[in-house]
This record gives C-alpha cells, sequence and structure tokens, in this order.
C-alpha cells in the first residue's frame, strides 16, 4: 500500500511516497533531503512530534512561560504532554534553555524564553 | 531635546534586529533601535510554535528563542535600544519624533531604516454582515493574548482564513482546549505552508472548507454563532449552502497589511502590489537615506527570510552613511508579468556591482512552474520551481553580468507546467 506523506521538517512540505507491505517501508520516493526521508518512514511507523505550549509563572501576573519538548514525543501522546504541562507552575526568574521539568513522555521540558 | 544618531531603526522586531547587526557590523557603529513594546522581538515573542530558523540556523527553533539570538547580537554590540517608545513622525530630512515617559525625543539621522512590520486586516475589511458582539479577534490579537498573557480567549471557535497564522491557531486553540469546529477558507486553495495544514489541522482532524466563508455574525453580548456558506467565483455567498455554527470564538485570518504610516509621511514612494515601499537592491526607498525591510516592505511567510532581507537594508544603510550612497536615478524597473502578483526590489540602480536576487510570489498556485526574465529583446534568465504557490515566497537569481549588459527594464513572467 502507498501511503502520502507530506514532510513537515522544513518549509517545502514535499510530497513524500512511501510504499508499505504491512507495517513495512518498503520504498521511499519523494523525499528532497535525508532528514526528510527518515521523517517519511517515521510517519508510517510511529508518528512523533515536538510539542510547544506554557507554563504558568506563579510570581507574575498575565505572564506565562513558554516551552518546549526537547525532542519529538510520539504523536499520540501531544495531549499527554499538554496536560502535564498546564499542572505545573514555575517561580521566576526562568531563563531561556533552563530545563523546567525532566522525562515527560520521555522528553525534558525547556524554557524557550527568559522570565525575569 | 534634538539628539542625534547616524542611523535610527524604526522597530525592534525580527527586521529591525537584523537590521541595526548588519549595519553595525558593516561598519556604522552609531546605530539605534526605537520599538514601541516593551522589549524587541516582535510577533516572534508571541509565536511560541517552532519551525523558525532552519534556513539561518540550520535548526528549528521558537519564536522566542529566534528573538533571543538577535537579542544578544544587540546587547554584544552595545547597540542602543528605546523601547516603550513609539515613533511619531519621520520627515525626508530624516528627523525622527518619538515619544515616551520621559517625554518627546527628536532625533536627527543620517540614515533611517524602515522595519515597523505588518498589521492585521479587521472585520471592518471584510463586509461581514450581522451583529458586533465580543468573541471576534484578529488570530494574532488572539495568539498574544493566550501565549504572552495566559487568557483564555473562548470555548469553541471557527477560524476565517487560512494563511499560516489561522492554521497556527487552529493548533494552538486545540493544545489550549478549546474546540476548533472549521477552518474556511473562501480562496479554493490555501495560502499557508503545507506543512501548516499537516501538523496544524490534520494532526487534529480539523475540517478545511475551501471556498467557504462566514457570511453572517449572530449573538447581542457574546458571539453565539456563525453562518458559513459556500461562495461562487465572484466571491459571492450562495444562500443555498449555508449552515449555522454555534461558537463563541471567531478568529481572523484574513491578510497582513505592511504599516507604512510613517513612510507616507516622508513621502516615500509605496507600491499598490506589496503594500510596502518601492526599493532598489539595496533596499533603499525611493527618498534618499531611508531603507525599508521585513514585513513593513512585503509580507514574508519564513522569519529567516525577513533577516537576510534586514541584513541587506542594513548593510547598505551603513554604506550611505560612511559614503555617498544617495539613490539612483540611473535605474531600471522591474516589473510582473503573468502569472506574477509582485515583485522586490521594483528598481535595480545599475551602479552596483553585485548579482541580483529578486524575490516574487505567483498571484495563483501554478504547480510547476518556468519562471522567465526579460527585456523587450531577450530573455536573459529562466528558473523552473517545482511548486509555485502564492503562500511561498520565491526567489530568482540574475547574474550581475546579465544585468550589467541588458541596461533596461526588465519584465518577469511565470508558466504553469503541465
Amino acid at each position: 500500500m502507498e501511503k502520502s506523506v507530506v514532510c513537515i521538517l522544513c518549509p517545502k512540505g514535499c510530497a513524500i511516497k512511501v510504499d508499505m507491505v504491512k507495517d513495512t517501508v518498503k520504498e521511499v520516493c519523494g523525499y528532497g533531503c535525508i532528514r526528510g526521508k527518515e521523517y517519511a518512514v517515521s510517519e508510517c511507523t510511529h508518528p512523533i512530534r515536538s510539542v510547544t505550549g506554557l507554563v504558568r509563572v506563579s510570581n507574575r501576573e498575565y505572564v506565562m512561560l513558554s516551552v518546549k519538548t526537547d525532542k519529538a514525543v510520539p504523536k499520540e501522546k501531544i495531549f499527554d504532554v499538554i496536560e502535564k504541562l498546564n499542572a505545573i507552575c514555575v517561580d521566576a526568574p526562568v531563563y531561556i534553555g533552563d530545563i523546567i521539568q525532566r522525562d515527560i513522555c520521555g522528553a525534558d521540558i525547556v524554557a524557550t524564553k527568559t522570565v525575569l | 531635546m534634538l539628539i542625534e544618531h547616524n542611523i535610527v531603526v524604526i522597530g525592534g522586531g525580527p527586521a529591525g534586529m537584523a537590521a541595526a547587526v548588519a549595519a553595525f557590523d558593516g561598519g556604522e557603529k552609531d546605530v539605534i533601535i526605537i520599538d514601541r513594546e516593551d522589549e524587541t522581538g516582535g510577533v516572534l515573542r508571541q509565536c511560541i510554535h517552532n519551525g523558525f530558523g532552519l534556513h539561518k540556523f540550520g535548526c528549528e527553533l521558537t519564536g522566542p528563542e529566534y528573538a533571543e539570538i538577535y537579542r544578544n547580537k544587540i546587547s554584544e554590540r552595545g547597540i542602543k535600544l528605546y523601547c516603550n517608545t513609539t515613533v511619531v513622525s519621520i520627515d525626508n530630512s530624516k528627523t525622527v519624533v518619538a515619544q515616551n515617559r520621559d517625554g518627546i525625543l527628536k532625533i536627527k539621522a543620517k540614515a533611517i531604516i524602515l522595519a515597523m512590520g505588518c498589521r492585521e486586516r479587521s472585520r471592518g475589511a471584510l463586509n461581514i454582515c450581522g451583529t458586533r458582539p465580543a468573541g471576534i479577534y484578529s488570530a494574532g490579537a488572539a495568539q498574544r493574548l493566550i501565549n504572552c498573557y495566559g487568557l483564555r480567549v473562548g470555548e469553541r471557535a471557527v477560524i476565517l482564513g487560512s494563511g499560516d497564522i489561522g492554521l497556527i491557531m487552529a493548533r494552538r486553540l486545540t493544545l489550549q482546549g478549546i474546540k476548533v469546529e472549521a477552518v474556511c477558507e473562501i480562496m479554493p486553495y490555501s495560502g499557508g505552508l503545507v506543512r501548516n495544514i499537516t501538523q496544524c489541522l490534520d494532526d487534529f482532524g480539523i475540517p478545511l472548507y475551501l471556498k467557504t466563508t462566514v457570511s453572517k455574525i449572530h449573538g447581542s453580548k457574546r458571539l453565539e454563532g456563525v453562518t458559513i456558506a459556500q461562495v461562487d467565483d465572484n466571491n459571492k455567498a450562495i444562500t443555498d449552502t449555508e449552515r449555522y455554527i454555534p461558537c463563541d470564538t471567531l478568529l481572523l485570518s484574513v491578510g497582513l497589511i505592511p504599516e507604512n504610516e510613517l513612510s507616507n509621511m516622508a513621502g516615500v514612494e509605496l507600491d499598490a502590489l506589496t503594500g510596502g515601499a518601492v526599493v532598489d537592491q539595496n533596499r533603499q526607498t525611493t527618498v534618499d537615506g531611508i531603507f525599508a525591510c521585513g514585513n513593513a516592505l512585503h509580507v514574508h511567510d519564513l522569519v529567516d527570510y525577513v533577516s537576510d532581507e534586514a541584513e541587506i537594508a542594513g548593510r547598505n544603510a551603513a554604506q550611505y552613511c560612511l559614503r555617498d550612497g544617495s539613490f539612483s536615478t540611473d535605474a531600471i524597473c522591474i516589473t510582473k508579468g503573468k502569472n506574477i502578483k509582485y515583485v522586490v526590489p521594483q528598481r535595480v540602480d545599475l551602479r552596483q556591482k553585485d548579482n541580483l536576487a529578486i524575490y516574487l510570489r505567483v498571484d495563483k498556485p501554478l504547480g510547476r512552474a518556468l519562471f522567465t526574465v526579460k527585456t523587450e529583446k531577450e530573455i536573459i534568465a529562466k528558473k523552473l520551481q517545482i511548486r509555485a504557490v502564492p503562500g511561498e515566497m520565491i526567489k530568482i537569481d540574475i547574474n550581475k553580468n546579465q544585468i550589467e549588459r541588458v541596461g533596461s527594464n526588465i519584465e518577469i513572467s511565470a508558466e504553469a507546467l503541465n
């Protein structure tokens, strides 16, 4: 069975075709780079996504800390990550690059901005 | 109080920051940035999603991270920032008047870089009939309320417009627990990047209705619902297809407009096609010593390209200050031909001996397309593009020898291949 995948790794958005036999990838074509090929294979076998989100800052009003997972997590875990983020509350100051929490669905949560 | 600075950059978003850094590195150390917000970064501050910086830095960054790189470059160089400061006027003698809590600042500049960015088209520009309840936001406003202030904008939303901000917001609302009932797009295609349709809509099963618009808004105090309808070839709603969707939130992602009130004050010529200034390849406007870049010049799809363009403006503003770089009357025009929406730059200063990069957009999806650059007499360049769609800016490089040789106006057109 042939699956069509739009690559999300860069704005080119290559249309990649993946030939699957049951759960095994037989052939990949239409990719623009090696990362795209890997993405297409992953998308057809175990799709993953990086998640960006928000964390509350306890000692600042109307300020949110933007965060990201340091690596992609399984796509079906996106909402689990968001739910965990909603439960976190940090104290400022927080600096860009700080690890806010370790191992949420296999990824660390990293601050993407500084809140002084 | 009259103060003097060689280069004044108006706007501290991605364009203004990159322009200031490039001007400084180009040898002109007396550069300042004026921004009306309390911090630099512009729209990047609210773009907490990732996908920025792939071209420029070879890695995937979020908006705030991309901004931080430039903030660091600015502080390393000691470039002076005036935040919480609004420029209220500029003129063609390059006097900048700005206002902040300390009062009025009058700055005499040698060169000005316009980097004010753009603003969102609002409901008033759309003529949607119905009431005027709360709950109708421009997509960027909602993005700021959610991502910067942590506010909840509603419970159930419809998004009109499928440009990138609309798509990104469909995902953000969903992640924040707000149900997105539909994304409606009046055109027969989405104006956003394909990858955003995949990762923002398809991932979450959000339906995208093409050739569909919001025909009526319902509700008195708060939005109660919208009527959506398919449109005919003249973009008129077809009554038979009308359908009511209950919702308390409507996001409008219906286009961005370069902000150029200040440019007008200085007498900068604007291009009706881009909404920004007419510039030459140095990004100098038709007013000597005033340069423009970023979304104030034309709306970009990628911040990486904004940075590139701003660097051109910054470098050349520095050159302008260091030696005579006045606007050339000895310039040729670049005009759009068939299937092209606009081109930037619109003029080429023939005294410049560098290769020329032309940026353009097509006016409809062409698929595989062949671009032709020609003078009245001959074709000087061709480029094959695998996919040409209005949402993606296209760059065409022209060799300096070709430009020097032709010395006459050139036109760019595109042809869809099969």
